[in-house]
């Protein structure tokens, strides 16, 4: 009797465990890129919002101390060095590099 | 090409009450004065009040600026004891084409209040607005050397000014001519302190009613007070600072308008709050030095000062 009430609970636990951590919202990466010539907050404007327009992004935070722009992708999402090197190009800045910080299953990576 | 207050040189003492070309010599003086006296802003970052910078605007980006202008000209040294006041709302609007090339335009509305004394002792007052002259500029990064946390660009600009429309000229008085302008910007910006330094030269191209025209040198040192060490993440700042604009023109006669020579130093306190989104600023021009020569008995009157105040938006569409 305890057996049999044991492995189905089990299981629909288990179930319902994977379904949980497959809803979960979780980022598919993270990337730090480092920009040159950011030296005041409103000159960030353009950098920032040309960054969070990419497609696949789901933020862009600056640090303006270090220059470094950490970004983090939406699940399935993937970004080249060649597109963010356009984009901090075009915002007027200069790009020195880009490094992947974490990433899930689900991304491609760098 | 930045911008010098050119409020002297039109007011001529008058053996009648202010005839309706009076009016318009004066209204056109001090547009012109104004438009000289107009800051060109580099609109893309924290920058100078009164002249441009070479820091860039992202492509495809835009950033407004509005800046109101009060000047006031009361040190008249001539028994007419003038008083010219003169006030603008300037709109400038700047649009990155590319992140190297910017393009500028810019619209002043001037308001201008002449008070004079006739040689038959009555006090004349005139009241008179309108459209200022219309400028159109494109600033390019020529060189550029970026560095964590600092940026160093030099920039040639080149631009031209249409005559405003909207002001009435009697007939024989011929409209505003276009002029051209040139010049060149150097910036230093760290995230401590910002350094600009500028030469432009705006001429008219001819026709009647502009200056031979202005040559100017301007500078901006700006130290950032608050927050005061830089932490994480994108903080707000304010800076202070000081310009200073150096001014020359030369002398002009047309159409019986003479515009002395002169020069012009003026020493310019500035604040600037700054985020990502906008910026406020407040600067006063202080006159240091104005030689505004006699030339055919005509003496040009010398500023009080001048106040700017503005607000600056980026956006894109």
């Amino acid at each position: 009797m305890k057996t049999r009430i044991t492995r189905p609970v089990l299981f629909i636990l288990a179930n319902v465990l994977v379904v949980l951590m497959m809803a979960h919202p979780g980022y598919a990466a993270t990337y730090q890129v480092h920009v040159l010539g950011l030296s005041c907050p409103f000159c960030a404007y353009s950098v920032h919002k040309k960054l969070e327009a990419l497609p696949g992004v789901h933020s862009a935070t600056v640090n303006l101390k270090t220059g470094v722009i950490v970004i983090e992708t939406t699940p399935g999402s993937r970004l080249t060095t060649e597109t963010v090197r356009k984009v901090v190009t075009d915002a007027g800045e200069s790009f020195q590099s880009m490094q992947l910080v974490s990433k899930t299953p689900h991304s491609g990576g760098l | 090409m930045a911008v010098s207050p050119w409020p002297f040189g039109q007011e001529r003492v008058s053996r009648s009450p202010l005839q309706k070309h009076d009016r318009i010599r004066i209204l056109l003086m001090t547009g012109i004065a104004l438009f000289f006296a107009l800051p060109s802003p580099d609109l893309a970052s924290a920058s100078p009040i009164t002249f441009m910078t070479a820091l860039p605007v992202g492509a495809d980006f835009f950033v407004l600026d509005e800046q109101f202008l009060s000047m006031p000209s009361a040190m008249d040294p001539t028994p007419a004891d003038r008083f010219l006041g003169v006030s603008a709302e300037v709109s400038t609007l700047a649009y990155g084409v590319t992140r190297d090339f910017t393009l500028f335009a810019m619209v002043p509305y001037l308001w201008a209040n002449v008070d004079m004394s006739m040689p038959n002792g009555v006090r004349q007052s005139q009241f008179m607005g309108a459209f200022g002259d219309v400028s159109v500029f494109g600033r390019y990064t020529a060189y550029e050397h970026d560095a964590t946390g600092s940026t160093f660009r030099i920039a040639p600009i080149v631009g031209f000014v249409a005559p405003a429309g909207g002001l009435v000229v009697p007939a024989g008085f011929e409209p505003g001519s276009w002029a051209l302008e040139a010049g060149g910007i150097v910036t230093y910006q760290t995230l401590d302190y910002e350094l600009d330094g500028s030469l432009t030269n705006i001429a008219p191209t001819g026709g009647a009613g502009f200056p031979s025209g202005i040559t100017e040198l301007d500078g901006n040192f700006q130290y950032r007070i608050w927050p005061f060490s830089i932490g994480e993440g994108l903080p707000d700042y304010l800076y202070a600072g000081l310009e200073t604009n150096i001014l020359y023109q030369g002398n002009d006669d047309l159409n019986g308008m003479l515009y002395p020579e002169g020069t012009l130093w003026f020493l310019d306190p500035t604040l600037q709050f700054v985020t990502e989104y906008w910026l406020l600023e407040a600067g006063v021009q202080i006159p240091v030095f104005q030689n505004l020569t006699s030339y055919h008995g005509f003496q040009g009157l010398q500023n009080d000062y001048i106040l700017h105040l503005g607000v600056r938006f980026n956006f894109s569409l």
